[in-house]
């Protein structure tokens, strides 16, 4: 309370998505505090905060680690809408985590209405090789689809762990950069910046 | 036996018409088993033919004969050796056999021969003595009795008795003497009846006749015997004569004996006085040096010249010979000298030492450092006169104190001008970084006074902003404690040798010692005592050792403790550092019972002591000092915030130190106390509700201790995620229900009654509950006022909960969750209870879930 570190500090807020079971808790401990924990224990929302140095700058990063599943889909509305940038996570083991990611995805451009919202598709338990169900290239096709990287992971080996936070965390810092010289520009309007938007039949 | 002869006689030689005539009983030779009976025998008809059996006894025990030979036959009998019982017979073949007794054997071989003699071909009898072979012409019938008793034994009849040619030959003559004896009978016993008188008158004759043969022969045996008493009475003079003579001898034996001890003892007395002499004198060469040498030069001579001395007054006198007069004046003459000798010891290293005392001591001139000088030169000047110092603590004790006053005096100077300096030295260079920094001050060198403790930095202070340079500090400390430990050690063992510290015990503690030895030696269980008492002279020698050193330097511990005492001025966690740093020196230490090393561990109970202080003045603050604040937010409290920088800083400290184990007991008790201040804190703001700080605070004490990974906080850390969630899930049941209350309270009431047995479909009649009152309740909430009861909780949220925790996302999820559940449980309650009022609330859960994202996009 002594310090005001968060004054002149850049805060970055992350999201983890997908469905429950894939490891996003696993992820987000293993970051966090350089631990893997075996059990599985469903979690409905928490959130971290960690100082890290990004490119050099001491930054702060919040994660909010959130459920899978909820019964009502507009529940999340609310922390969609607080995040900057979002891992949506599967895993690479699970067919039906990485269908549900479109749902995921959709939902989110819906909130922010922002095409370019910096997300990663996460792949994890990258370790499990022999138990893969979702092929690489399908991953890549829908990463290419979106417009956004693919990352696979495992939380259990570190693998790649550090690299999606902080590819994240890049891809938010350019837009902060971005949207303060377009807002210095014109009007900001993200909804000029949409994409085209795919649909999916 | 007899009874063997019997049975043989009656069932195999009777029905034979045979006699049995004598026995043997053998055994083959080398076969012991094979037992029979040699029998020899005669047949009843005359004259009889004797034959040899050979008669076993079957398995069924019956007598049986197995051979038998005309004893005609026998070539040889053998008995091979007199006193054997073997038995050798040579007829077809020769056969060996062993008689059972010798008396048996002879028995046999004798009739054997006996009767062979009336053969005209008798067998040849070898090795058998000549005794046992009798004609049986020379028997007479009562010689046979005692030499034969086998034959007299037999059952065998003596009606008939064969005439022997010896008697024969007799009667041939004596019946030729008379050539009518044969024709005239009568006539002839006549003859011998006249012959038999006229011997029998000249027998009577010639016993007449020697009667004067008789007597002369009775005067013989009287002279002889006055004879026998005559040389009988010269032997008892001789034998007195020769008593006499043996006690002349013994008393000769005596003299000689005395003669021999007394020059023996004349041999000795003369060893002794000569043993005396060399041991008491003392060469005119060394009695010279003695008291006239000149040091340093004379050192070596010297001390030759004094080991002699030593040893002569050391000499080991026999008990008395201490009392000659002659002794007694030399030993005064070598009390002189060794006065002399003391003298002149003591007088050089006296001034030897105090001019020493002005040595400034080594420093190696390229270092910079902060440096304790080593005092080598001293050491190196005085090391040739170990020997002297010896010597003179040998001879005179108290000359040889007092020199050690002096030198444990003139070091301690030295040392404590060294060490005032040295500590001096390393307080500048601490506090010369702040006067850098703080350039206003005076530049003093007595810096001590200026600089102001550093303020000990409370967990529970507000502010907290910990001074200090620990690295630095550490750097200095560790720097002087090692700079301390070679100056100490040298000092020490340069002492050990100097001042005699290693032998045994001096002479003023001779009572203690002769103790030690009664008990090593008068023990019953050797072992343990020599090794207790060695233990014992060895805490003794440690502790003259310690008590030399106490002497030397008296003002290191005082200078140690006022500098680590000093470090406080220059950082808040400098007791933890010097914990650390001080154990680590303590716990290296080869010989712990040193000097140094119980200086060291006594100034490291000291800090010790401190640290516990340190850490029990944290541990206070957390509740004492702590103020909650007065802004809109409690937010973190300041403890709970300091904690992490606290808890860094002393990882770091405590990095790899074994007295870790020492601040974990700390860390324990600070979290605990943590716990319970924030339960009572959280009771004290004035706008944010208690369970948000305790949330709040909980959180971020689960975080940290995620963090830091102190194993030791392991179950701290899990319980502060339990409190976190506890309180998380209070503060959402508590806050949820406002947006709704006036419903809440109605079905609040339901419950209670359906928890009191009503029926839920009775619960309509009663009055309080009654279908209107739920019309009137539910029309108090149409849409649009729980979206505005719902957008007003989302802001008192946001005003509730800090920025820095970032858990509105937690808690709105998990409100947006309750809401849903009870909006969920109140439709249920109605469906039950009052199925057919047709009464809903006012809006649906697409209502609600759409209100949940506007408030969303609004924000
Ligand atoms: N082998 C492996 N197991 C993982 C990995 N990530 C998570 N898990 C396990 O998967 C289970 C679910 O993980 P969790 O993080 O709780 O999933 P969440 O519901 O997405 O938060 C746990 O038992 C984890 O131990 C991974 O990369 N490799
Ligand atoms: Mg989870």
């Amino acid at each position: 309370m002594s310090k005001k570190p968060g004054a002149t500090q850049a805060l970055h807020k992350v999201i983890m998505v997908g469905s429950g079971g894939v490891g996003k808790s696993a992820l987000t401990l293993q970051f966090m505090y350089d631990e893997f924990v075996e059990d599985y224990e469903p979690t409905k929302a928490d959130s971290y905060r960690k100082k890290v140095v990004l490119d050099g700058e001491e930054v702060q990063i919040d994660i909010l680690d959130t459920a899978g599943q909820e019964d009502y889909a507009a529940i999340r509305d609310n922390y969609f809408r607080s995040g900057e940038g979002f891992l949506c996570v599967f895993s690479i083991t699970e067919d039906d985590s990485f269908q549900a990611t479109q749902e995921f995805r959709e939902q989110i451009l819906r909130v922010k209405n922002d095409e370019n919202i910096p997300f990663l598709l996460v792949g994890n338990k990258s370790d499990l090789q022999e138990k893969r169900k979702v092929s690489l290239a399908d991953a890549q096709a829908r990463s290419q689809q979106w417009g956004v990287p693919y990352v696979e992971t495992s939380a259990k080996t570190r693998e790649n762990v550090d690299k999606v936070f902080f590819d994240l965390m890049r891809e938010i810092r350019s837009r902060k950069i971005e949207d303060k010289s377009a807002s210095n520009g014109r009007g900001k309007d993200r909804a000029k910046r949409k994409k085209k938007k795919c649909i999916i039949l | 036996m007899a009874a063997i002869r019997h049975t043989l006689q009656r069932e195999i030689f009777m029905p034979n018409d045979e006699k049995l005539l004598s026995v043997c009983y053998v055994s083959k030779a080398y076969k012991k088993k094979k037992t029979s009976f040699l029998c020899l025998t005669t047949t009843t008809d005359t004259p009889g033919v004797l034959l040899l059996y050979q008669v076993k006894k079957n398995d069924k025990n019956v007598f049986k004969k197995k051979q038998s030979w005309p004893l005609t036959d026998i070539q040889t009998v053998d008995s091979v050796t007199p006193d054997s019982l073997d038995l050798e017979l040579h007829i077809d073949k020769v056969y060996k056999w062993s008689a059972t007794t010798a008396q048996e054997r002879r028995t046999f071989i004798s009739n054997l021969y006996t009767y062979s003699c009336s053969l005209p071909q008798r067998p040849t009898f070898k090795n058998i003595p000549k005794d046992w072979l009798m004609d049986p012409v020379t028997l007479k019938e009562s010689d046979s009795i005692s030499f034969t008793p086998d034959l007299l034994a037999s059952p065998i009849p003596s009606d008939y008795q064969p005439i022997t040619d010896k008697e024969a030959a007799d009667l041939a003559t004596l019946m030729s003497g008379c050539d009518y004896a044969v024709s005239n009978a009568e006539l002839f016993m006549e003859t011998l009846s006249k012959d038999l008188s006229v011997l029998d008158g000249e027998n009577v004759q010639s016993v007449l006749a020697s009667e004067t043969q008789v007597t002369q022969l009775m005067n013989g045996i009287e002279e002889a015997i006055t004879e026998a008493s005559l040389v009988e009475a010269r032997l008892a003079v001789y034998d007195e004569a020769l008593g006499r003579i043996r006690e002349a001898m013994a008393r000769v034996g005596q003299k000689n004996q005395a003669i021999h001890t007394a020059n023996h003892n004349a041999r000795l007395l003369l060893e002794q006085l000569d043993a005396v002499i060399t041991q008491l004198d003392i060469p005119a060469k060394h009695q010279r040096v003695l008291s006239e040498a000149e040091l340093p030069g004379g050192r070596e001579e010297l001390s030759l010249a004094g080991t002699a001395l030593l040893k002569a007054m050391q000499a080991p006198l026999p008990p008395g010979l201490d009392r000659l007069g002659a002794v007694s004046e030399q030993r005064r003459r070598l009390d002189k000298l060794k006065a002399k000798f003391s003298l002149i010891v003591a007088r050089h290293l006296n001034n030897l030492f105090i001019h020493l005392g002005n040595d400034i001591g080594e420093t190696p001139a390229s270092t910079t450092d902060l440096t304790l000088p080593a005092h080598q030169t001293v050491h190196r000047e005085l090391e040739p006169y170990t020997e002297l110092m010896r010597l003179l603590r040998a001879l005179d004790n108290k000359a040889f104190m007092q020199l050690t006053k002096v030198y444990t005096g003139t070091m301690s100077k030295l040392y404590q001008r060294d060490l005032k300096l040295f500590f001096e030295e390393a307080k500048t260079r601490l506090i010369g970084k702040r006067l850098h920094n703080n350039p206003s001050k005076s530049s003093g060198q007595k810096g001590e006074d200026l600089v102001p403790a550093a303020p000990i930095c409370l967990l529970g202070g507000e502010i907290w902003a910990p001074q200090g340079e620990g690295a630095f500090l550490d750097s200095v400390l560790d720097r002087a404690l090692s700079q301390m430990q070679p100056v100490c050690l040298a000092e020490q063992a340069f002492c050990i040798s100097f001042l005699q510290l290693d032998s045994v015990l001096s002479p003023s503690k001779g009572s203690e010692a002769d103790e030690v030895d009664n008990m090593s030696n008068g023990a019953t269980s050797p072992g343990s005592a020599t090794s207790t008492a060695s233990k014992k002279l060895e805490r003794q020698l440690n502790e003259e050792v310690r008590a030399t050193m106490a002497a030397i330097f008296p003002s290191l511990e005082p200078e140690l403790n006022n500098f680590i005492s000093y470090l406080d001025k220059i950082d808040s966690f400098w007791c933890m550092f010097v914990l650390v740093r001080l154990s680590q020196h303590v716990m290296s230490a080869q010989d712990t019972g040193s000097f140094l090393s119980m200086t060291f561990a006594s100034a490291l109970v000291q800090v010790k002591r401190s640290f516990d202080k340190f850490m029990q003045a944290q541990l206070q603050s957390i509740l004492r000092d702590t103020k909650v604040n007065r802004r809109n937010k409690c937010g973190i409290l300041p403890y709970v915030e300091n904690f992490e920088n606290f808890a860094r800083t002393a990882e770091k400290i405590f990095k790899n130190s074994d007295r870790k184990i020492d601040l974990e007991k700390w860390y324990t008790k600070l979290v605990s106390a943590m716990f319970e201040a924030i339960v009572i804190h959280s009771a004290e703001h004035h706008k944010t509700p208690q369970e948000v700080i305790k949330m709040e605070n909980f959180h971020h004490l689960y975080d940290l201790l995620s963090q830091l990974k102190i194993s030791v906080l392991d179950h701290e850390r899990k319980e502060a995620k339990q409190k976190y969630h506890d309180a998380l899930r209070a503060y959402v049941i508590q806050y949820f229900g406002r947006p709704l209350e006036k419903l809440n309270l109605f079905f609040e009431g339901v419950q209670a009654k359906v928890g009191a047995g009503v029926k839920e479909s009775e619960i309509s009649y009663q009055m309080a509950f009654s279908k209107q009152e739920l019309r009137r309740v539910v029309k108090e909430y149409p849409a649009r006022e729980v979206k505005k009861g719902l957008e007003n909780l989302y802001r008192k949220v946001e005003k509730h909960l800090c920025e820095e925790e970032n858990l509105l996302q937690v808690v709105w999820r998990e409100m947006q969750g309750e809401f849903i559940a009870q909006y969920i449980y109140i439709e249920e309650l109605i469906q039950r209870c009052y199925p057919d009022s047709m009464v809903t609330l006012e809006f649906t859960i697409q209502d609600i879930l759409e209100f949940f994202s506007e408030i969303a996009r609004s924000h």
